[in-house]
């Protein structure tokens, strides 16, 4: 028996990390309502230091958090951009925005929303109010259907 | 550097590596690091001792010659890449190696608390290191870019 409980500890601890890792697996990408209070995101607090700011969404705008130090952002980003780019009808202007914020020069972001993972990706609403969170990776499809029920509801269509 | 940019990474971001690469390496260095376990757990402490020493010099040539230049990325490129297909994207190669300092570090505490008379380290931070690892390996889970984070966070404390 001696010779047997340190192989024993060892299956504990691969099925420890599995249900870990199952668990963690299963939260990540899923979309969720915002909670609390209601949050309003404006162009101008998102300014860089030569008061440049991006333009939100006439529809919506996903709003990605992002650090350099993260495996999935990059991934992240093409996807957003490539939503945000089927929404343009002309380029001043987008019906759903994408913005990528690197939260290393925007440490004060990171609190102000409470961002525990990266990538996390907030989706406002033609407002600014923030509607939905996303942590971790979001998945294509699931982003796609949460647009088309938003720009539904603003009664406008993109082939997304 | 302007705070915020459509692309943060990809102006700055060096050539990508293929990300099967530090999945494949961690999965090694958790196959490794519980056998750590089963041999501190066992009595034989220095066996564990030299098994998790090696494991955190490896982890230590990952952080300072980089990802690219680790054994076990050499060992990818020779054997197992040319059974896979190419990898549908690349990935920044900074998130794993900063990940092999974060690896390093916990190893290392390890190490050093052995050395100065507390064997039982080696078996708990060999644990934590394999948790991570693992994950890293099986399900793509980066500890060490939630670990840059927090620090982003910490940095922003008033």
């Amino acid at each position: 028996m001696t010779s047997l409980w340190p192989v024993l500890a060892a299956a504990l601890l691969l099925a420890v990390a599995t249900v870990l890792g199952l668990v963690w697996r299963r939260g990540q990408g899923r979309i969720n309502a915002a909670t609390g209070n209601r949050v309003t995101v404006t162009a101008v607090e998102l300014a860089d230091e030569a008061g440049l700011h991006p333009q939100l969404g006439t529809e919506a705008t996903l709003l990605q958090f992002s650090t350099e130090f993260c495996s999935r952002c990059p991934g992240t980003r093409r996807l957003l951009s490539s939503l945000s780019q089927a929404s343009s009808d002309y380029p001043e202007r987008q019906a759903v925005a994408h913005i990528d914020v690197d939260l290393t020069n925007r440490p004060d972001l990171a609190r102000r929303f409470n961002i525990l993972q990266t990538p996390t990706t907030l989706i406002l609403d033609r407002d600014g109010v923030v509607t939905m969170r996303i942590g971790g990776a979001p998945h294509r499809g699931d982003v796609v259907e949460t647009l088309r029920t938003i720009l539904k509801g603003n009664n406008v269509s993109y082939n997304l | 550097m302007s705070p915020i940019t459509s692309d943060p990474a990809e102006r700055t971001a060096p050539a990508g590596i293929d990300p099967r690469s530090p999945r494949f390496g961690a999965g090694i260095t958790a196959a490794l690091l519980l056998v750590v376990v089963m041999l501190g757990l066992a009595g034989a402490e220095a066996p564990a001792f030299v098994l998790l020493l090696a494991i955190a010099l490896l982890f230590a040539w990952g952080a300072f010659a980089g990802v690219r230049a680790h054994p076990y990325g050499l060992l990818f490129r020779a054997l197992v890449r040319p059974h896979l297909a190419a990898p549908t994207e690349l990935e920044d190669p900074r998130p794993p190696t900063f990940a092999q300092l974060v690896g390093l570090i916990v190893t290392g505490v390890g190490v050093v608390l052995a050395l100065v008379g507390l064997p039982a380290a080696i078996v708990f931070a060999a644990a934590a290191a394999f948790i991570a690892a693992f994950l890293n390996s099986v399900f793509g889970y980066c500890l060490g870019c939630e670990l840059y984070l927090v620090g982003v966070r910490l940095r922003a404390a008033p």
